[in-house]
């Protein structure tokens, strides 16, 4: 009822609007903007008539003319993205007045406003740590077939780290701002487009199929065609008005809007193959058979794979084992080539922005496809967009931000599944058909792959819309008032379906699934802005506001089983309804915020921020959260001292300290003591204990020291950036655990800490700056360093996840754990079959549990020298963070050619490779190996660190050890693009204003160490936890395309 | 200009009113302090608590699988290093199964626990009816302690509901007689309370009366076997079937003591597990070659335990792979027969008596009679041994039979530390209390 009542305030305000003035004498003005030093034209700048509201938009020759402007003295406020503001004074009469305009190139962008939350400053006044990037400016953005938001941020900004989990099409990416501040309560920062929070995070509502790690994201709704800035609040001064959820940073993403003038009208396109950069290369039926009879021949003294369709003989080798390995005679499967395809990527886009002083609009569409490298895998999207902006008197603004997205996805089972066809290509025999002789699916030792792509669909449909509509009045010419009202609206259909005729489900009589997900979040929101100037030398400016937002999640799904045939893919020919299922969920946030900013004399500056977040997800005694912060801000550069000398320039000293919080993935009930439902018997309904309370949850919170700096060198021809900052999270939301004699495995707690320390640096050098065709060259080079380490848990308990991941105090959240290898038996006077150990194994090593132990098997170490190898035999093997990470992006243009290079790298992590746990287990199980397999030890081969091949593997060999952490460092030339732009005058006579065609490649060289597919890899997807782990995964696609982009 | 500001405190005072937005309830789930205030709530709270029964670690798979898996029944063929290691019989403390077993257990413990606690409480049930529930409560305690003593022996005995941790919850283990005369305490009460008319899938006299014959010869309290086993023999409620195959095919027939109730909706996936790919299974495990040579020539058992397909053997006694609907016994009355002829065996009887019994199933299943010549004491608990091999095959009594009978480390080729399973490690990871068995 509330929120009514606030619109109609809305309304109220806007209906006590002032009329317009009396009738005036008015003249004409025409003129010229240019460039100050090269005297170039300068195309799309603004010129306002001050205390007016006309505005003019130069054309291509840098020209505009402005009607009807009142006589007298007036004062033209010339702006452009790019230059520094100029202004010019003219006298406007009965004859048109004539005048020119020269701006200042702002190579710094130090005049450019930033995007900060529920506001704009000028970069100069910022004193956060606060990152920006215009995607459309940027080549390798533009002009990439990306598709996502995070994909755009990936090595473009410093302290930003991006993740491409895998090369599923569409999937979610991992994006960590500063390094990973929580375990549980996740570490994906908080997305704000054009003010509204938007809606994040995994909704699926598959009944039936897994994914493992590779979950899809609601970000991957928005378009970044439509964007025309992206912020990354990357530190407390910046994120605390973000409160509760601004601990892992603030995204904040400004789409497109129309200016005045001509409508300006644009088209693009690319089309572009995709194949897997690298491909494994695994035994051929030949070198598996002779590594799988050793293997046989070591344990049971007798070959167990026979090339012959003889009965076998009389064998010491069990059944299980020869039936496991069982060969088709002449047969060698390159499985990977049955799940792998080169595949198509396409995209259009067009967009019409304009308008007059009183109505600006932006109007876009896209579609975007991408065909998957893994058979069956794609993404298709179409996107919508309209923005408008209305100024009905000079002092109310309206607008709406619209946004209309429909994604529809191809889902296949994936990495840690044994369903997965990806998985099942890299481990099955080469020994075994796809096919049997009578064209049916032959049954290989993991579920036929090719039968899995087949027989098997999964899809994801989502329609979003996302919008806002806002009214905005000036009530002086030092404060606004804005009201608004967002929306973002996602349902998510999902259907899965498997055939009634394929090995898995030919028991279920297939089966087949849908599911819907319905999530929308209404934000209400009202703020003042104020910027007063006292005397020269006092800037007042800043925000108050609030808003309350309103979450609803609702869900259901339905699951049948037992179908007629496989042309039935629905539940509704379904003989059973295997399961059915509806919940709903709501949560709320209450907030107030406020921001007052301070500047001395255009030198110093100070700004205090404030949230309180009132939360429905936090317990009973902590309802409410308050997140302070402070920063300063000192242009030493504007300093007389500073002026006299011209090496450094600009100069800027900033600090800030502040306080965030997190409450992503808290549970909406989390805090309370409940019995669920569900726990049925016999059909009847049953109720039992759920969950432990504790009154006292609350968010995680996080204080962060930054310093920063940021100058100048060489005539503003170098700039540089560098921030430092620590980090500190406390009250860590960890699932703690308890006895579970107590009937409960944990109780949700705020206990634990950690912290994240590091630096970042960036930098521009514009080498060469040519006129228009000239020569020019920059190169943009950004690094960050981060260093995290756990320093509190509950009764400092280490915490295991994934395969060797685990977070312990002391420790960076997620390093790898297990033992440490030191070579191989050579021979039995090494060894102790006793495995218990003690006196008799004096001097020997003893493996707990193994009397099987050879020759050619691993010898680990025994750390606490007690003279038996077991789990206290474990220690630190590696860390999936890297010591460095960052990106390098040159580009060059000349005579209309255009060349872009974007390198990223990543120094210093480690990778635990757990497809070897399988593929690297010789001669034992049935799984396919790759060839490292032929270096394996052998009487004849001795001098190696690859082990013996025995079935069943019984001295571990494939436990987890420092044997499977590779060097996960890399570099890669992510994007390289050349372009042409054809020459105005040729493509004003082809009727386009501009036209530029393209070729691009991206992921085209890769440089590692990593053995595995590809060294960007997460088989847990977004989890902090369970970090740089390959599990089956798929690579990234290497991808060429050529496309286009006109104007008119 | 005045009204303008006053518009918009206006609105900020309105959105200041919102705080009562923040108090939300969940849809799914109500609160813990009133959920059992009436007899609504105890009969739904029982309920959940015999659903406890059906998770994995206990009727839904492992209780079926392990003791057969780590005995010599049956083979491990799947993928999962869990029963590799059971099937190893070289177990880690930090075993899947086995913690899924303990957490899952005192789960269903803590279900019941707060049941017991509340009854007293309410005052709309007459006394007849607190009396039925609390006896359905105190079953169900005793059948989830029985089946964690007979992993784990000796096991802390948790007997009030819980609501937070502290200090309380940090418990020790008792001693594995303390653990059984807590059982035996449970079960005779509810044997007391309970009715003795048959209820497909819960709690009655016959079946607490049945678990105390296991609980008792597993004491080696040879005469209360017995005489718990002759009870349930001699009650007349529950006959052998004649087809040994319409166990399985058809739910809580007359042999049926107590099985836990699968549906369409309620499923397990023992048939998943068991069955082999290409008709629709994981495969997990396979009966051993030892187990199919057990069955003598014509015992019709063969054919109802195990199916082959292609070059595999595979357990068919959970056949409903579709739905998952394959009921689960907790006990049956052949186990009575066998039970009165083991203990009759120990403590000397008539050799005639205990061939007596064994006989009855033996019969059953197509076979002839014991030869009257097995007369020693040896020779009768091997007859006994080899007849529950091939009569429970795959149904969670091989492991516990050889151990009883003190076969095990002979059969199996393990030392007495691996007698009983370990305590997991994750739990005394939490709680530095619990001690370890030995050996592990």
């Amino acid at each position: 009822m509330s929120k009514l009542r606030w619109l109609l305030a809305i309304f109220l305000a806007m209906a006590a609007l002032p009329g317009t003035g009396a009738a005036q004498v008015r003249g004409a003005v025409t003129g010229q903007v240019v460039e100050t030093d090269s005297r170039r034209p300068i195309q799309g700048a603004q010129v306002r008539v001050a205390e007016s509201g006309l505005v003019a938009v130069t054309d291509a020759q840098g020209r505009f003319q402005l009607q009807n402007v009142p006589a007298g003295a007036r004062t033209l406020q010339v702006s452009r993205v790019g230059f520094k503001p100029g202004s010019a004074q003219v006298t406007v009469g009965a004859t048109p007045a004539n005048v020119t305009v020269s701006l200042q190139t702002d190579a710094l962008g130090l005049e450019e406003l930033v995007v900060v939350g529920y506001g704009e400053q000028r970069r100069r006044e910022v004193a956060g740590a606060v990152s920006s990037l215009r995607p459309t400016s940027d080549v390798t953005v533009r002009d990439a077939p990306i598709s996502s938001v995070n994909e755009v941020l990936q090595g473009r900004l410093a302290g930003v780290q991006v993740f491409q989990n895998s090369g599923t099409p569409g999937a979610a990416i991992s994006v960590r701002v500063r390094g990973s501040a929580s375990l549980n309560a996740g570490n994906q920062p908080l997305y704000v487009v054009d003010g509204v929070p938007m809606i994040q995070g995994n909704f699926s509502a598959n009944p039936q199929t897994s994914f493992g790690g590779q979950g899809i994201d609601a970000i991957s709704d928005l378009n970044p065609k439509e964007i025309e800035s992206i912020e990354v609040l990357k530190d407390a001064s910046a994120a605390a008005i973000y409160g509760s959820r601004a601990s892992n940073g603030v995204v904040l993403i400004t789409t497109k809007h129309g200016s005045a003038g001509r409508p300006d009208i644009s088209f693009g396109g690319y089309y572009g193959t995709q194949e897997a950069w690298r491909r494994l290369n695994y035994l051929n039926a030949e070198q598996y058979t002779q590594v799988y009879n050793e293997g046989c021949v070591n344990r049971y003294g007798a070959p167990c794979v026979t090339l012959t369709t003889q009965a076998a003989a009389a064998s010491p080798v069990p059944s299980s084992v020869a039936n496991t390995v069982r060969a088709v005679p002449g047969v060698s499967t390159d499985w990977l080539d049955q799940v792998l395809q080169t595949a198509p990527t396409w995209s259009l886009d067009g967009s019409i922005r304009g308008g007059t002083e009183r109505a600006r609009y932006y109007v876009s569409g896209s579609a975007v496809n991408q065909d998957g490298i893994l058979r069956a895998q794609g993404y298709q999207r179409l996107n919508g967009r309209l923005n408008l902006d209305y100024v009905p008197t000079t002092r109310l603004t309206l607008g709406t931000n619209v946004a209309l997205a429909q994604g529809i996805m191809q889902r296949a089972r994936s990495d840690n599944t044994i369903y997965g066809a990806l998985p099942n290509a890299m481990a099955n025999p080469p020994i075994q058909p796809v096919y049997t002789n009578s064209g049916d699916y032959y049954e290989t030792l993991y579920v036929n792959p090719v039968g899995m792509l087949n027989e098997s669909e999964a899809e994801e449909r989502s329609l979003r819309v996302l919008g806002n509509t806002f009214a905005r009045y000036e009530l002086a010419d030092w404060l606004n008032i804005r009201g608004s009202v967002g929306l973002d609206n996602l349902t998510n259909r999902s259907r899965a379906w498997d055939s009634p005729n394929f090995g898995p489900w030919a028991g279920s009589g297939g089966a087949a699934g849908s599911g819907t997900y319905f999530v929308s979040r209404v934000t209400y929101e009202g703020t003042a802005n104020f910027n007063r100037a006292f005397g020269s030398n006092h800037d007042f400016s800043g925000v108050v506001g609030a808003s309350l937002e309103d979450n609803t999640q609702e869900q259901e799904q339905v699951q049948g089983t037992q179908f007629p045939t496989e042309f039935f893919k629905y539940v509704t020919s379904a003989a059973t309804i295997a399961s059915g299922t509806t919940t709903r969920a709501d949560y709320n946030l209450v907030s107030y915020f406020g921001r007052l900013s301070y500047t001395f004399a255009d030198k110093l500056t100070t700004t205090f921020n404030l949230r309180t977040d009132g939360s429905s997800r936090f317990g009973a005694n902590h309802r409410y959260g308050t997140f302070p912060s402070a920063s300063v801000l000192y242009r030493l550069g504007e300093e007389p001292f500073m002026q006299s000398q011209n090496i450094l320039a600009n100069l800027a000293l900033r600090a800030s300290y502040g306080r965030t919080g997190n409450q992503q993935d808290i549970g909406n009930f989390a805090s309370r003591g409940l019995y669920g439902g569900g726990y049925n018997y016999t059909d009847q309904p049953g109720i039992a204990p759920s969950q432990l309370a504790n009154p006292d949850l609350r968010w995680e919170t996080t204080d962060q020291l930054n310093l920063g700096t940021d100058f100048s060198v060489l005539n503003d021809r170098v700039n540089f950036t560098f921030d430092y900052y620590d980090k500190r999270t406390k009250d860590l939301l960890v699932n703690r655990p308890v006895p579970q004699t107590t009937g409960f495995a944990t109780i949700t707690s705020n206990i634990g800490a950690m912290k994240n320390v590091g630096y970042e640096v960036s930098t521009r050098v514009r080498w060469l700056q040519g006129s228009s065709r000239g020569l020019s060259w920059s190169t943009d080079f950004n690094l960050s360093h981060n260093r995290n380490e756990v320093t509190e848990l509950y009764n400092n308990q280490p915490i295991s996840s994934g395969f060797a991941s685990r977070v312990e105090v002391g420790q960076p959240i997620g390093y790898f754990y297990g033992y440490v290898t030191e070579g191989l038996f050579q021979n039995t006077s090494e060894i102790c079959l006793n495995s218990a150990g003690g006196a008799a194994c004096a001097g020997k090593h003893a493996y707990q549990g193994s009397s099987r132990t050879a020759p050619g098997d691993i010898k680990f170490k025994d750390l606490n020298g007690d003279g038996i190898i077991n789990a206290a035999d474990r220690t630190k093997i590696g860390s999936p963070w890297p010591d460095f990470e960052g990106g390098i992006t040159n580009t060059l243009s000349f005579l209309g050619f255009d060349a872009t290079a974007f390198v990223q790298f990543s120094q210093g992590n480690d990778i635990f490779n757990g497809n070897r746990i399988y593929s690297d287990r010789y001669g034992s199980g049935g799984d396919n190996h790759t060839t490292r397999a032929l270096q394996r030890w052998t009487p004849q081969n001795t001098n190696t660190n690859e082990p013996r091949a025995v079935w069943g593997d019984p001295n571990l060999n494939t436990r987890n050890s420092d044997r499977f952490v590779e060097d996960g460092s890399y570099w890669r030339l992510k994007n390289a693009v050349v372009g042409y732009t054809i020459p105005t005058r040729m493509a004003q006579r082809l009727s386009f204003r501009s036209a530029r065609i393209y070729v691009q490649g991206q992921n085209l060289i890769t440089h590692t160490k990593y053995s595995g597919f590809d060294p960007e890899v997460n088989y847990a997807g977004q989890s902090s936890t369970t970090r740089g782990t390959d599990f089956y995964t798929l690579p990234q696609a290497r991808t060429v395309s050529f496309g286009f982009n006109v104007g008119y | 200009m005045k009204t303008k500001y006053l518009a918009w405190v206006a609105a900020a005072v309105l959105l200041a009113g919102c705080d009562s937005s923040l108090d939300t309830n969940p849809t799914a789930s109500i609160d813990a302090e009133t959920a059992l205030g009436n007899a609504r709530g105890i009969e739904l709270g029982l309920t959940g608590a015999y659903r406890g029964l059906q998770r994995s670690g206990l009727y839904n798979q492992e209780l079926m699988v392990l003791p057969d898996l780590y005995a010599d029944n049956l083979d491990f063929s799947g993928t999962y290093s869990t029963h590799q290691e059971i099937s190893l019989r070289n177990v880690s403390a930090a075993n899947a199964a086995l913690s899924d077993a303990w957490s899952q257990s005192y789960a269903g413990i803590n279900r019941v626990n707060n049941v017991l606690s509340a009854i007293p409480k309410v005052t709309d049930m007459s006394e007849a009816a607190k009396g039925q529930a609390r006896g359905e409560g105190l079953f169900l305690r005793g059948l989830f302690y029985l089946n964690l003593v007979r992993y784990f022996g000796g096991v802390p005995l948790v007997t009030e509901p819980s609501t937070g941790v502290d200090e309380s919850s940090f418990v020790s283990r008792a001693s594995l007689q303390e653990s059984y005369a807590f059982i035996e305490k449970d079960l005779e009460e509810a044997a007391s309370l309970l009715s003795a008319a048959r209820a497909d899938g819960r709690a009655t006299k016959g079946a607490a009366n049945a678990l105390l014959a296991r609980a008792y010869l597993e004491e080696a309290k040879y005469t209360q076997a017995r005489d718990k086993a002759t009870a349930v023999i001699g009650s007349g409620t529950y006959q052998l079937v004649a087809n040994y195959r319409d166990l399985f095919t058809s739910k809580n027939s007359s042999e049926s003591i107590m099985e836990v109730q699968y549906s369409v909706n309620n499923s397990n996936s023992q048939a998943f597990w068991f069955f082999p790919q290409a008709l629709g299974g994981r495969f997990g495990y396979t009966p051993s070659a030892s187990l199919n040579s057990a069955f003598e020539a014509g015992d019709t058992r063969k054919a109802a335990s195990i199916g082959t397909s292609g070059a595999s053997r595979y357990g068919n006694k959970y056949f409903r792979v579709a739905n998952g609907d394959d009921d689960v016994f907790v006990v049956r009355l052949a186990e009575m027969y066998l039970i009165r002829a083991e203990a009759n065996a120990q403590i000397g009887a008539d050799p005639a008596t205990v061939r007596a019994d064994i006989n009855v199933i033996r019969r059953r299943a197509g076979l002839a009679d014991l030869p009257t010549t097995v007369t020693s004491k040896q020779a009768l608990l091997d007859a006994v041994l080899q007849e529950r091999r091939v009569e429970f095959a795959m149904e969670g009594q091989r492991f516990f039979d050889l151990r009883r009978l003190g076969r095990a480390q002979a059969v199996l080729g393990i030392t007495e530390s691996r007698l009983l399973f370990p305590i997991p490690q994750g739990e005394r990871d939490v709680n530095p209390n619990l001690a370890q068995n030995p050996g592990y």
